[in-house]
């Protein structure tokens, strides 16, 4: 990828792999941030998946008292009308889970496909697609999402599509710039120049390229739009009757657990949220850092390059005197040095 | 030259995107089926007289496009129109909201974005060490909680230490400005905390990449060779060049700004613009909330009009 | 060019003793750089490091100031005036750097920051050095005019300045301080050959006029012989040979250097060669112009440009960046509908065609691109790579006739044998490879007619010979006519038989190799062969 022209110094490249090419996913499921992040998310798909079998009571009955405190019966306590909690934020992962995937899911539809149309054709079709995504990038999404949810009434398929359709802006904007460049890259032009159709060309040469970004924009989605289901279940714009993430703590609130200090009946729902987010957001941010070349170049570490004492040392010290610099001292450290 | 035709540009664009959020709101709450001011029908507690006089007031029987031109007229005179909820003009209900909620967002923006931008100056320049790791997985997670959450457990935590609803106290008699003062900044400071650990998190990890990046640039190998300090290039060169690119993210961040704010205004009980809109959907009070999402617009997009300003002064390359 | 400079001078102003560098990888491994290098220059002398890429001169240069990135590992000495300045790290460096030892990097478009002006810059160093306390204003307006750039430059932003200009201010801001050695990376790469032999001369003229010591890091033996005393043959991170140029050019010992040599053409060695007997034209351009919708004026990019190429023959189109010449390939490509004037490929317009008729005209025409690295999609086999083509024009029956055609192609490029190469990825091959598979991608269809934009440009030198006799082999056994554009006049004097030479999208002259090289017509022809610099450091120009 560097261009003996472009960059200031090429420096050495390290060795390079044998097989077929390790592309961003494979630099970046090296870190150990992609790991944690990609085993919380597996985690909690297979504790929802699970949930019937797990939920230790029905999340819809009476099973202890009102706030009761955790027990040993009762791991994360009950609720204002007595529903295990556990029971309910296990039920209610399904739900906000599944609101959080399927609005990614359209968010990265749409924002792949204006990014492509943009970037790909250029012109005014990218100047029209731009303008439209400018607007929808500076209009303030969550107050439009609480409009189009008020004015359509509160129901969760109106949650999806609303979240899933205001924000793609992003994903538009990342795809169409690496559209951009990857059009202007030498092999496309090739296949172009060869009389390949604009068919072919997006989808075995331009598409391929982009899964990284596409998987990386898709998991940073899944945060925003479940962010987003609990913001809108906060104001009450969800389904009433169901059971998510969202909907427990706005219970929990509305039915003064706060002031009751009944934290319990807010904290695993709360942190059931954060840490489904951490997840997302340490893989695809991961997956964006490994796509990311500017990253991995820095003029201006902590360290800096280490010194060696060799054995020629030694010798050229004995053939020809080589005087020291005043400011090291005798024993010149070798390693690290911080020169600030 | 080009600075001057950007700065035109840009300002075009912001008055375009008034007048697309405008129509916006006009579609929205008029031409869809089942919108919402058409069905006149439920408006509670509406006598046969009010149904008569919003009906006149709208324009309701006349064909779309001149209700449109009514409408315009009606937000270049600064009428938008009768709260159905407490009968006041949408105009004075949301004056009084949205001088409430500056002092919380701007001292909440303002702190989030001091700590957020050095703390990730202070990472970014020290890459891979303990406090870089510290400080990126602390912000991480405070990311990663709703707001709403992290204001419940303050208001947990802070039980009876703090205010923890309105903007001042009610019952109390508070002789001297000074008590009054502060009693109004006690009310300030959990929903102020609340705000700022919301946002901080996402200004540092911005930053913080900002600045990893501009160390990548082939300039800061320049200045190493010009003999400057590791002090020195941080502050005239990494810093000041990852200005541009935090400019213009942190003015698109804005949105997130904006559903903290309503978040925090209904778990305080503050009566700024955020709890307006969130009594408004609590009550189908159309006009509030029609009013509400325009006025909250309008400031985003004259803030994001202000960060493209200063990308201007910042970056001598604007010329696009 | 004054050869005065004492081989063994008393004290050498800067050496390198035993230098070895490692880079740690990220899987832990570590890897030899450079190998054990040892060089000493004298002060007032100027030093070529010549070598291809991934020799490992950059990083010696680098390792010189202290410059590596935190994953190197350096062993050895760096003595500045006898004195071993990285004994203590990067500490012990920094004192030295602009004040004794200065450096100009190969992407000026990138060295200057782009948020202050060029003035800002150059005073910056003086302040952090404290040098011209005072008077730093009038040092910069001295140090730019000493470069020659007009008055005023210091106030100007980097990119405000061509790419020529800021190679100038970048060895301003170099000699800001006054320093003894000064080391230059490629200096030169990214400029046109006219402003190339500018900025060459005017490096020469301040060492000279400075005594400043002079490393200059190269792949171009050319530059070397125009510009050096000595030079150093740098290869796989050591030093194969060193000597004066004279010697190096005369009685190269080492193989590598003659090869070097010989792979670098000599503009004046192009003699008269017989003229291929009259043959029909492939391609016939006549009146060709294309407009480009500027502000306010419309920008006419190509004007009027006629000319043709027959069945068996190479023509190349030779002129600097923004002459026209890729507009006008990409005209002959059917890309540009708008053009007005007529091309016709092989009988059949290539202007204002549609869709299914461009198609068709694909079938004719193949292009070979600059960028061997980027030419080819790194996810696909050199066998999905071939065989689209195939599948584009749906040429072939089943799968085994493409694969049959695909090896014949790489037989043709000279990969041989075929099956070993066909199976493999872009990153297992080297550059000139590469090139030969996009090449071989071309030739899948049997085209009449080749268009090589750059085709070896971005090579290493060794390498572009063997791509470039694969081009004039391919001319004489396939009978295709070929069209190269490029901005190396004398790579296209060596293997071209006709030469176009284009300025300000004209053609201001076309003929032979031997016509055009040795009798020009046109100053500015004439310039462009001043400016090459010759690999015979006898011959100045």
């Amino acid at each position: 990828m560097t261009h003996p022209g472009t960059t200031l110094v090429s420096l050495p490249r390290g060795r390079r792999p044998r097989n077929r090419r390790r592309g961003a996913f494979g630099r970046a499921i090296r870190e150990p941030g992609a790991i944690i992040g990609l085993a919380v998310i597996l985690a909690f798909l297979l504790l929802s998946i699970f949930a019937p079998l797990l939920t230790p009571y029905s999340s819809r009955e009476v099973s202890c008292g009102v706030f009761e405190a955790p027990s040993a019966a009762h791991w994360f306590g009950c609720d204002d009308g007595g529903v295990d909690v556990l029971s309910l934020v296990l039920e209610g992962g399904r739900i906000s889970m599944f609101v959080g995937f399927a609005a990614a899911a359209i968010s990265i539809l749409i924002g792949a496909t204006v990014g492509i149309l943009s970037g790909y054709f250029g012109g005014w079709v990218d100047t029209v697609l731009m303008r439209i995504t400018d607007y929808f990038l500076v209009i303030p999404q969550i107050v439009l999402m609480i409009v189009v949810a008020a004015v359509w009434g509160p129901s969760l398929d109106h949650v999806i599509v609303v979240i899933g359709a205001l924000m793609w802006t992003s994903t538009a904007r990342i795809v169409r710039s690496q559209v951009k460049s990857l059009r202007e890259r030498t092999y496309v032009r090739r296949v172009e120049a060869i009389g390949a159709g604009h068919l072919r060309i997006v989808l075995r040469h331009i598409l391929p390229q982009l899964g990284p970004l596409l998987a990386a924009s898709a998991v940073l989605a899944v945060t925003v739009a479940i962010f987003n289901e609990t913001a809108l279940a906060f104001l009450g714009l969800s389904d009433p009757n169901a059971i998510t993430w969202g909907t427990i703590m706005e219970r929990a609130f509305n039915r003064a657990a706060v002031s009751t200090g009944a934290w319990w009946a807010i904290v695993p729902a709360g942190v059931a949220v954060a840490l489904l987010i951490v997840g997302c957001y340490l893989l695809g941010r991961a997956i964006e850092d490994a796509l990311n070349p500017r990253l991995r170049v820095s003029h201006l570490g902590l360290r800096t390059w280490a010194l060696r004492q060799s054995a020629a040392d030694d010798f050229a010290r004995a053939s020809e005197p080589v005087e020291r610099t005043r400011t090291t001292g005798a024993t010149p450290d070798p390693g690290t040095e911080d020169q600030r | 030259m080009h600075r001057r035709r950007y700065v035109w540009r840009r300002t075009i664009f912001a008055i375009v995107t008034v007048f697309v959020a405008v129509t916006l709101n006009f579609v929205l709450f008029r031409v869809l089926p089942g919108s919402a001011v058409t069905r006149i029908s439920r408006v509670p507690n509406a006598s046969p007289e009010l149904k008569q006089a919003l009906t006149r007031e709208f324009g309701l029987d006349r064909p779309m496009w001149e209700q449109y031109l009514l409408y315009l007229k009606g937000l270049f005179t600064g009428n938008l129109g009768v709260s159905y909820a407490n009968r006041q003009p949408v105009t004075a209900n949301l004056a009084d909201a949205f001088a409430n909620t500056l002092p919380l967002v701007l001292t909440g923006t303002v702190i989030a974005l001091a700590i957020g931008i050095l703390l990730g100056i202070l990472s970014a320049v020290r890459r891979g060490s303990p406090f870089d790791h510290v400080m990126t997985n602390v912000s991480v997670a405070f990311y990663a909680f709703p707001t709403q959450f992290l204001g419940m457990m303050l208001l947990i935590a802070f039980a009876g230490l703090l205010p923890s609803a309105g903007m001042s106290d009610p019952f109390a008699e508070l002789a001297t400005p000074w008590e009054q003062f502060v009693d109004r900044g006690a009310h300030l400071v959990l929903p102020v905390a609340t705000l700022a650990l919301t946002l901080y998190a996402e200004n540092l990890l911005i930053m913080r990449s900002s600045v990893l990046e501009t160390l990548g640039e082939d300039y800061i190998l320049t200045a190493r060779a010009k003999g400057l300090s590791r002090g020195r290039i941080i502050r005239a060169y990494a810093v000041r060049n990852a200005m541009l690119p935090t400019v213009t993210m942190i003015a698109l961040a804005l949105g997130s700004v904006v559903s903290g704010a309503i978040l925090i205004e209904v778990i305080f009980s503050w009566p700024g613009i955020g709890r307006a809109l969130y009594e408004a959907v609590l009550h189908r009070d159309y006009p509030m909330l029609q009013g509400g999402f325009l006025v909250i617009t309008i400031t985003v997009v004259v803030f994001n009009y202000l960060a493209d300003l200063a990308y201007a002064w910042l970056d001598p390359r604007v010329s696009d | 060019m004054t050869p005065t400079t004492p081989t063994h001078p008393a004290r050498a102003v800067l050496e390198l003793r035993d230098l070895r560098i490692w880079f740690r990888t990220d899987d832990g491994a570590e890897n030899e750089t450079v190998k054990g290098l040892s060089l000493s220059l004298a002060p007032g002398e100027r030093l070529g490091l010549v070598g291809e890429s991934g020799c490992g001169k950059t990083t010696t240069i680098l390792a010189a100031l202290g410059l590596l990135p935190a994953n190197a590992t350096v062993s050895g000495h760096v003595l500045y005036d006898g004195v071993d300045i990285i004994a203590g790290g990067d500490r012990t460096v920094r004192p030295h750097r602009w004040t004794d030892i200065a450096m100009v990097f190969q992407g000026a478009m990138s060295a200057f920051n782009p948020v202050h002006t060029v003035g800002w810059q150059i005073t910056e160093a003086l302040q952090v050095h404290r040098r011209f306390v005072g008077s730093e204003e009038a040092r910069v307006q001295e140090l730019l005019s000493l470069v020659g750039l007009p008055e005023g430059t210091e106030h100007r932003f980097p990119h405000e300045l061509s790419g020529g200009m800021k190679q100038r201010a970048v060895i301003a801001m170099a000699l800001a301080c006054e320093p003894k050695v000064l080391l230059a990376d490629e200096p030169t790469t990214a400029l046109d050959v006219v402003v190339q032999d500018q900025i060459l001369r005017l490096l020469v003229e301040l060492s000279e006029r400075l005594g400043l010591a002079l490393i200059l890091v190269t792949h171009d033996l050319g530059v070397v012989a125009q510009s050096c005393t000595r030079a150093a043959v740098m290869r796989g991170g050591e030093i194969l040979e060193e000597g004066t140029v004279e010697q190096l050019y005369r009685s190269p010992a080492h193989p590598y250097t003659r090869t070097l040599f010989e792979s670098t053409p000599d503009i004046a060695q192009v003699g008269a060669r017989p003229r291929p007997e009259p043959a029909p034209a492939l391609l016939a351009v006549d009146g060709l112009s294309v407009e480009y919708p500027g502000r306010g004026a419309t920008r006419r990019a190509v004007s009027d440009v006629s000319f043709q190429v027959a069945e068996g023959e190479l023509v190349a189109l030779v002129g600097q960046s923004g002459c026209g010449k890729t507009t006008t390939l990409q005209a002959v490509m059917g890309m540009l509908p708008g053009a007005s004037g007529s091309v016709l490929v092989d009988g059949a317009p290539a202007l204002g065609i549609r869709r299914a008729e461009r198609r068709r005209l694909r079938e004719r025409v193949q292009m070979i691109f600059q960028d061997p690295y980027e030419s080819l999609d790194v996810r696909f086999t050199v066998a999905d790579t071939l065989e689209e083509p195939l599948l584009v024009f749906k040429v072939c029956r089943d799968r085994a006739e493409r694969r049959d055609r695909a090896l014949a192609a790489l037989e043709s490029v000279g990969l041989t044998p075929a099956e070993q190469y066909i199976d493999r990825y872009p990153h297992q091959l080297s550059g000139g490879q590469r090139q030969r598979v996009a090449i071989a991608a071309g030739l899948v269809l049997h085209p009449a007619l080749l268009l090589a934009d750059e085709p070896v440009s971005m090579l290493d030198v060794s390498v572009r010979t063997g791509v470039l006799q694969l081009l004039a082999d391919l001319k004489e056994r396939e009978r295709m006519g070929i069209l190269m554009i490029t901005h190396d006049l004398s790579t296209a004097a060596e293997y071209a038989d006709r030469i176009i030479v284009m300025r300000d999208g004209r053609i201001v002259e076309s003929g032979t190799p031997d016509e055009v090289v040795h009798r020009p017509g046109d100053p500015y022809t004439q310039l462009l062969i001043d400016s090459i610099p010759s690999p015979d450091p006898a011959r100045t120009t």
